[in-house]
């Protein structure tokens, strides 16, 4: 179990098992809504209910399929170690051919600007994880604070 | 309620009874085709709000539509508007026991007229009571109120099966 586990840790430390990609619950959920919206043809009922007091938020219809149909493709089929994701990912190429399991092992991951482009979305979580790896080891990691806390700031 | 309707005074039809008239709505609309009524598009939209509350994607969509591939996102805030209110898009009673308006003015009308609804009426065609109905039901509404007056129930309710 643990092996698998360490398997969803990603090269930069992010946890794919807490991803919501990973999961695909939110993927499964958008898929049934656009579903069940297409079946009752919401689309031409939403522009002519988009013009009555009280449904005017539905004049951005158009805008909520938009989401809701990315969200149904935010399914990942693989983890960051099975290559999922981005195939040009900086930090997964620099690890391969350093030939670490991860940035944890790296001198100089604190100041890497490889992992800036993962900052805006992942915060904090992304260096803690990192140094957690650095200083617990990936058994402690796994065994410690609770999946949710790994990758979602 | 319905004891006070028990004669058709226009088109009498055996067939059209208070119990197989429950789901048509006084205005001819059909409570039973109504996405409101069934509440499965409700269901499934307040469950992904909550799924996208659990996993916290409503405080990271903003930071994550910098991103090319997250472009979509710089509409999240719209997408939720209308999630919300798909979500709360769900009747808890059809109808002829109350659902809806309490003030809808064909309903009252029906109510004063003694009638079942408006494809009782003869004015149905050109009722300005009815108007504010059409951008729902579009010529859809007249067309279902004139299968009930001259064919019935059951053609009615074949034409709602077929879509």
């Amino acid at each position: 179990m643990l092996e698998e586990n360490a398997e969803l840790i990603g090269y930069c430390g992010l946890y794919c098992g807490d991803c919501p990609g990973y999961k695909g619950k939110i993927a499964d959920m958008a898929r049934d809504l656009v579903t069940e919206l297409a079946a009752e043809r919401f689309d031409e009922l939403s522009e002519l209910m988009s013009e009555v007091v009280g449904f005017e938020a539905l004049k951005d219809y158009s805008q909520c399929v938009q989401v809701l149909t990315f969200l149904e493709g935010l399914r990942c089929d693989k983890t960051c170690r099975e290559d999922c994701g981005n195939p040009a990912c900086g930090p997964r190429q620099c690890c391969r051919s350093l030939e670490i399991p991860g940035c944890w092992e790296c001198a100089e991951f604190e100041t890497c600007k490889k992992l800036d482009f993962l900052k805006p979305l992942h915060g904090e979580i992304l260096m803690n994880n990192l140094r957690k790896l650095r200083d617990l080891g990936v058994e402690d990691f796994l065994n410690g604070e609770g999946v949710s806390d790994k990758s979602i700031p | 309620m319905g004891k006070v309707f028990l004669i058709n005074q226009f088109h009498e039809r055996p067939m059209m009874t208070e119990e197989n008239i429950k789901f048509i709505a006084f205005c001819g609309l059909h409570c039973a085709s109504c996405p409101g009524h069934k509440g499965r598009i409700a269901n499934l939209a307040r469950d992904l709000r909550a799924e996208l509350t659990a996993e916290r994607i409503d405080d990271t969509a903003e930071a994550m539509s910098s991103e090319p591939a997250f472009e979509v996102f710089k509409n999240y805030g719209e997408f939720i508007r209308v999630l919300e209110m798909l979500s709360r898009m769900r009747c808890d009673k059809i109808c002829r026991e109350g659902g809806g308006n309490p003030q809808c003015v064909p309903r009252l009308c029906c109510y004063e007229k003694r009638i079942r609804g408006c494809w009782e009426c003869a004015e149905f065609e050109t009722c300005e009571k009815l108007d504010f109905l059409k951008p729902f039901a579009g010529n859809k509404l007249i067309e279902d109120l004139r299968t009930l007056r001259d064919k019935g129930v059951e053609a009615y309710i074949r034409g709602k099966s077929k879509g």
